[in-house]
């Protein structure tokens, strides 16, 4: 009796046996790889962070993001999060074409003005004089605003224009301009 | 005569419902404020409801925009007798805002500096600060 179950069941019992070693085995590998690959690619990070520091030390400067991009060793990250920072970094060195530095961004060109005409330099002096006047007066009435304006006409979209109108505004904020009675804005 | 008197109560009724005044549910509020610094520097803050219905006479505040420079925003403040005046020109940052300042019925705030640029415009929208 005891030899028939044995007979029965022994086949079942070594195929689960062997099912469950070579599970354990696989198992134990892809955990080697993974613990392997994290290790790859901490050091990765590390030497990228270390090359990170060395430039802004020498620089004085302090690197974009590292705080955020980089973390310490110990930390538990999982490896998707290893590979999104070492990606991270890798493509902010690519674009910069070396370590970032907050002080290597580039920097946008300040958009200038063309020359202004002959006919606009006339008017920012007349509107200029103007702009003295109403000033040394300490009172702008309407009639001055509206000669200003038509002066300043002629400077549209230059920043000559703003600059006499910041006089004005500045004059009035101080106290040194009083707006008189029927003043309908600025120039 | 019953008839004529529950026509004429009924008629009484609808009138008194008519004649009463709008009740507005709801927090409501309004106000206006500016202050200047020494060096011409400051900020003006409330609604333009709020300019509008201030208890001095000239107080009013209004933003504008010119087709030959920068937009800018204007404020008189009378308190007793006297009337203070603010003014600043936006900077490109602002000027970027100032579309929804013109359009815009609830709370404002805005900073300038001592060179008269508008630098800082906070707006919000909210029911306390307008009928819409």
């Amino acid at each position: 009796m005891t030899t028939q179950v044995l007979r029965g069941w022994l086949p079942s019992l070594t195929t689960s046996v062997g099912c469950a070693v070579g599970c354990w085995l696989a198992v134990s590998q892809a955990q080697q790889s993974q613990t392997q690959r994290m290790e790859q690619l901490t050091d990765e990070v590390g030497s990228l962070r270390q090359a990170l520091e060395s430039s802004s030390r020498a620089t004085g400067a302090s690197p974009v993001g590292t705080a955020t991009l980089l973390a310490p060793r110990e930390s538990r990250l999982s490896v998707e999060d290893q590979e999104a920072m070492a990606l991270r970094v890798a493509t902010l060195l690519k674009e910069s074409g070396g370590p970032v530095v907050g002080s290597s961004a580039p920097e946008a060109p300040v958009p200038t003005a063309p020359e202004p005409s002959s006919e606009q330099r006339e008017a920012v002096v007349r509107a200029g004089t103007m702009v003295d006047r109403v000033v040394s007066s300490g009172r702008m009435t309407a009639e001055d605003v509206l000669e200003i304006r038509r002066e300043l006409v002629h400077l549209r979209g230059r920043p000559e224009a703003d600059a006499l109108r910041k006089q004005l505004v500045v004059a009035i904020n101080q106290d040194r301009l009083i707006p008189a009675p029927g003043f309908d804005g600025l120039p | 005569m019953n008839h004529v008197l529950k026509h004429a109560a009924s008629a009484g009724c609808l009138v008194t419902l008519l004649a009463a005044p709008a009740v507005f549910a709801g927090f409501q509020t309004e106000s206006a404020n500016c202050y200047r610094n020494a060096d011409g520097s400051g900020r003006c803050h409330g609604s333009l409801l709020g300019f509008r219905n201030h208890a001095g006479a000239n107080t009013v505040a209004s933003f504008t925009r010119v087709s030959n420079g920068a937009p800018y925003f204007s404020a008189n403040l009378t308190s007793g007798a006297t009337t203070t005046y603010y003014n600043c020109l936006a900077d490109a940052a602002t000027e970027a805002q100032w579309s929804k300042a013109m359009n815009h019925e609830g709370f404002f705030s805005i900073y300038w500096s001592a060179s008269g640029e508008c630098y800082s415009l906070f707006l919000i929208n909210g029911s306390q600060y307008s009928h819409f």
